[in-house]
């Protein structure tokens, strides 16, 4: 008899323990409508806005981390032109520095962004996040993005190294192989000749 | 018996907190074995071995070649949390380690696009057995942002890892990506 009101205050103890797992999973069914995916505006937004509100670089390395993100930038896409115009400069803050370019057209602002994911740039070595916003074609064909070069908590001593490493290293000047791009505004980049298949 | 009444409460109890706590955290692992392509097939190109891919050694014993290799990760139709953070895991075989061989510096890079055509670079942050023939370079995002948050749910349609200085000779093992969302980074 005792045993037997054990195993039912067992049997309900487990029934309790099904019920309230159940009831934890009914959470996650997807009633609740999903979150819509971001624009442009608000995926920029997301990332820009953050940065700038994150206040200003550890005072110390201020003149240092300016002076290389303007460098790695410049280094990689070259100085700003009727191509790549980023007049406004770069703009550095503590989770890192924004550049506002705008490109001639779609033709120039893919070749940019090609030569980072294809070729060994300087800005392939920045110690943090590279983010572009979403690029935004303006009247007359121009293409404005914005830059974010991400940066690693700098308070912390290891990222605060390998920040120094990369500003110290030697940055080779890629920027001296412009841009190719002979068929503006639409919207490829010039290919090299196809090679010859081997048969 | 009050005492076996409580253990079975505790126990439910337990349970339930367990699981609302899943709720707040998804993670996804996946791990791939190579399926990386030569950024110059016809020229350099790779061949699948059972260690992973390799690429071929031609006629220049020095040549670099550019690799991209595909990252599939989907997020979860369900999901209605943030993406908070990405590791990456690329592990390489028979790099070269004698003292005359170059110092092996692949150039890699974790890369993806958004839907609104954003794109986004993670850096190398950690690189695990260094020196050795095995070297595994790990892309934490984590790491390389202080509370910049990625772009959010739903927005990646695409990914992969690009190295573009890798010897002939070496090859790619394989890559994991773990992905976390939650309502907040600290979760992750």
């Amino acid at each position: 008899m005792k045993r037997s009101w054990s195993s039912g205050a067992l049997y309900v103890g487990l029934l309790f323990a099904v019920g309230s797992t159940l009831a934890g999973c009914a959470t996650l069914e997807p009633d609740v409508p999903l979150t819509p995916r971001p624009t442009a505006v608000q995926e920029k937004s997301l990332v820009v806005d953050t940065v700038k509100g994150s206040g200003p670089v550890v005072q110390d390395l201020k003149p240092l981390v300016d002076q290389t993100a303007a460098s790695a930038f410049a280094k990689t896409f070259g100085a700003s032109s009727a191509d790549v115009e980023y007049a406004g400069g770069v703009t550095c803050f503590k989770n890192g520095c924004l550049i506002e370019v705008t490109y001639r057209d779609v033709c120039v602002e893919k070749a940019a962004t090609n030569r980072l994911r294809n070729f060994p740039v300087p800005l392939r070595s920045w110690p943090g996040v590279i983010y572009h916003s979403p690029p935004v074609t303006l009247t007359g064909g121009k293409v404005q993005e914005t830059w974010a070069l991400l940066l690693p908590d700098l308070a912390a001593d290891d990222n605060r190294g390998r920040f120094q490493r990369f500003a110290e290293g030697k940055m080779l000047d890629t920027s001296i192989r412009p841009l190719v791009c002979t068929t503006p505004n639409t919207g490829t980049t010039q290919q090299p000749a196809p090679t010859q298949g081997v048969k | 018996m009050r005492r076996l009444i409580l253990c079975a409460l505790t126990l439910s109890f337990a349970i339930a907190v367990s699981s609302s706590a899943d709720a707040a955290v998804h993670r996804l692992t996946n791990v791939h074995g190579s399926s990386c392509q030569s950024g110059d097939p016809q020229n350099q190109p790779v061949f699948y071995s059972d260690t992973g891919i390799m690429v071929k050694t031609g006629t220049d014993p020095t040549a670099v070649v550019s690799l991209a290799c595909s990252v599939p990760w989907s997020q979860d139709a369900s999901l209605t949390q943030s993406l908070q953070k990405v590791v990456v895991t690329l592990d390489w075989t028979s790099v070269p380690v004698s003292g005359t061989a170059p110092a092996f510096n692949p150039s890699c890079m974790f890369y993806f696009i958004t839907n609104n055509n954003g794109e986004l670079w993670i850096p190398l942050t950690q690189v695990n057995n260094p020196g050795t023939a095995n070297p595994e370079y790990v892309f934490n995002s984590q790491i390389s942002l202080s509370g910049t948050p990625l772009p959010g749910y739903g927005t990646v349609i695409g990914s992969a890892l690009f190295c573009n200085n890798v010897p002939v000779g070496v090859g790619v093992f394989g890559y994991t990506i773990d992905t976390c969302f939650s309502s907040g980074l600290l979760s992750c």
